[in-house]
């Protein structure tokens, strides 16, 4: 179960960073990475020994506790908006992308525009 | 008056006042319903984690963490992934459709991309059934709030309430509700920090909690707390996966004034929601070991955890910004929703059956008072029915939005039928195992919800439906949503 629910976390991931159909590759080592991360930490909570009133504390919590909650939470949290940021514009979303896709507005759509300007938006002043 | 009342009087005069001087910037539905897409990444982050969290994260979810201890924490861990995956997944796509497609809500997107008024109509129909239910319960607990602040009576304080939300969502919608967001994003942001803060010192640091909740109970620390492995990974699974299917946060990347500062709204986003859900962690554990310690009475209901933390260990200016931020954390929420279902009513319901509003924006507040009342109403009815009307609202919204909206919008193979087939999967399957388990009829085995099934259900039959739809009956994509689809 904890491999099949990173399984699927990670493809809806894949599906979203593919530009025509593949993924830039800095962007799979993180989350090839991220996955590792949310695997191997929940079958270490799986698998460790329960811990005890003298057990040692990791950043001050029981360590499979602490390997969910900094591990699978707080590394994440970490590395993806930063990842995200940092290869934006070259693996998301720069100029050239949008001004294609603002190259490809069919006349309906500017129809539509003015359609729902006319019917919808423009209530100004009413 | 107390400190806590002046304190409620003073955030309810803010949140008035921006929604006054938002009224005079509301000229068309286009505001009404998307802030005329203006916003800024830092108003878009702040407008999104207002959304996001309700007034569960400052009450329920903090006595969640007391009730059945680590395992609670699996609702707030995807949280690190969920919003760069928003960002991935549904942002930039949506944000772009807004580009080539003059779009206002949510089922805009799913009509265009699957060139389908039904599925547009459906995936409305689906929305307002969980805003109704969903904006009853918030309204309920708001009015809890007040009436523990002001004492005024709970029939009251739910009034009040939704008069207060009314007020800004009806005159400067959507624009009011994102400037209200940000004002009332920060007071939460703030709030929940030093709460954390207090937590950890009253307990006497993190380190004498866990020692404290070691000795004398230790399953509670356990990674999975009090829940068994399978239930705690089934919330890390739907609150994952589902955080792709609410609308009233994705309703939101509409607004960004320019797709290319989408690059930072993970970061700010990310940074913002880990500060706020402190108070979900921070509180549930300090509560605990304060009980352990001899130092708090044993709880009467875990939903006291915060309120009584607040009252005995905190002070009192604190308690009153803590009032301030639960009534902001629902009231931000309330707002989308209302919003949400009026550009339903207003929009979507009427497109589904070939037709247009004349007047967007004089109908946009219509239904906004008008679903604000219903829902007002109904919180007043009985508990159980309110609660029983908010249990489905989050997984309504992800059974039938995920696959249709955040796969769909990602996948060429996703087909109309499979769309049309995953939202009717969704809402049925929803709708029938909630009120199966609501009236007894049926009980899950443990760390099963209907949410999760659901959600699977809905997932399966898109894929399935969509990989036997032929080919050559699937509509070719329009090159503009192509090239939304393939940036």
């Amino acid at each position: 179960m904890v491999v099949s629910i990173a399984l699927c976390l990670m493809g809806v991931l894949f599906l979203g960073t593919a530009r025509r159909g593949s993924v830039g590759k800095a962007t799979v080592w993180w989350v090839v990475l991220v996955f590792l991360v949310i695997v191997v930490g929940f079958l270490l909570a799986l698998i460790l020994p329960a811990e005890g009133p003298e057990s040692r504390l990791w950043l001050g919590l029981p360590l499979r506790a602490a390997i969910v909650l900094y591990g699978v939470g707080v590394l994440p949290l970490l590395v993806f908006p930063l990842v995200y940021a940092a290869t934006f514009a070259h693996q998301t979303l720069n100029q050239a992308d949008i001004d294609r896709v603002r190259g490809s507005r069919e006349p309906l759509a500017s129809d539509r525009l003015e359609d729902i300007h006319s019917g919808l938006a423009s209530s100004g002043g009413q | 008056m107390s400190v806590i009342a002046v304190g409620a009087f003073l955030y309810f005069a803010t949140v008035i006042g921006i929604g006054i001087w938002a009224a005079g910037k509301t000229h068309s539905a286009s505001d009404f319903f998307v802030a005329g897409r203006s916003l800024g990444p830092f108003m878009l982050a702040f407008s999104a984690m207002a959304a996001t969290l309700s007034g569960f994260t400052f009450i329920g979810g903090p006595g969640l963490v007391y009730s059945i201890g680590l395992g609670a924490v699996f609702i707030v861990l995807p949280a690190a992934l969920t919003n760069t995956m928003g960002a991935w997944v549904l942002a930039k796509r949506l944000r772009l459709l807004a580009e080539v497609r003059d779009m206002i809500t949510i089922p805009d997107a799913i009509g265009a991309r699957y060139d389908s008024r039904a599925a547009q109509g459906l995936a409305a129909l689906a929305i307002l059934v969980a805003v109704v239910g969903y904006l009853a319960t918030n309204l309920l607990a708001m009015g809890l709030i007040i009436d523990a602040s002001l004492h005024i009576g709970q029939v009251q304080a739910i009034w009040i309430g939704a008069l207060v939300v009314l007020l800004y969502s009806a005159t400067g919608g959507i624009l009011a509700g994102v400037y209200n967001d940000v004002f009332q994003g920060i007071l939460m942001v703030l709030a929940s920090t030093l709460i954390f803060a207090f937590a950890l010192k009253s307990g006497g640091g993190l380190s004498e909690i866990s020692r404290t909740i070691l000795a004398g109970d230790p399953v509670f620390l356990a990674p999975w707390g009090r829940i068994t492995p399978l239930a705690a990974l089934s919330f890390f699974f739907v609150f994952g996966i589902g955080a792709l299917g609410q609308p009233h946060v994705a309703h939101k990347y509409y607004m960004l004034r320019d797709a290319r500062k989408l690059r930072w709204y993970p970061l700010l986003m990310t940074v913002a929601l880990t500060l706020t859900l402190l108070v979900f962690v921070g509180v549930g554990l300090a509560a605990k070991a304060l009980v352990l310690q001899g130092r708090m009475y044993p709880l009467a209901t875990p939903d006291d955890a915060t309120p009584t933390f607040l009252l005995e260990f905190s002070p009192l200016w604190l308690a009153a910004l803590a009032f301030s931020a639960v009534s902001a954390a629902i009231m931000s929420t309330v707002n989308s929703f209302v919003n949400i279902g009026a550009a339903a009513l207003t929009h979507d319901i009427p497109t589904a059956f070939g037709r247009r509003v004349s007047n967007g924006l004089k109908w946009g507040r219509i239904w906004t008072i008008a679903l604000t009342l219903i829902a007002a109403f109904v919180a007043q009815l009985s508990g159980s029915l309110v609660a029983f009307l908010g249990i489905f609202g989050w997984g309504l919204f992800a059974s039938t939005l995920v696959p249709a909206l955040a796969i769909g919008l990602n996948w060429q193979g996703a087909s109309k039928p499979g769309a049309i087939a995953s939202i009717v999967a969704g809402l049925v399957t929803t709708l029938v195992l909630e009120s199966l388990s609501y009236f007894h009829y049926f009980s899950f085995p443990s760390g099963v919800t209907a949410t999760a099934v659901a959600l699977v259900l809905s997932m399966i039959v898109f894929f399935s439906v969509s990989l036997l739809t032929p080919t050559d009956s699937m509509p070719v994509l329009h090159d503009d949503i192509r090239a939304v689809m393939e940036a």
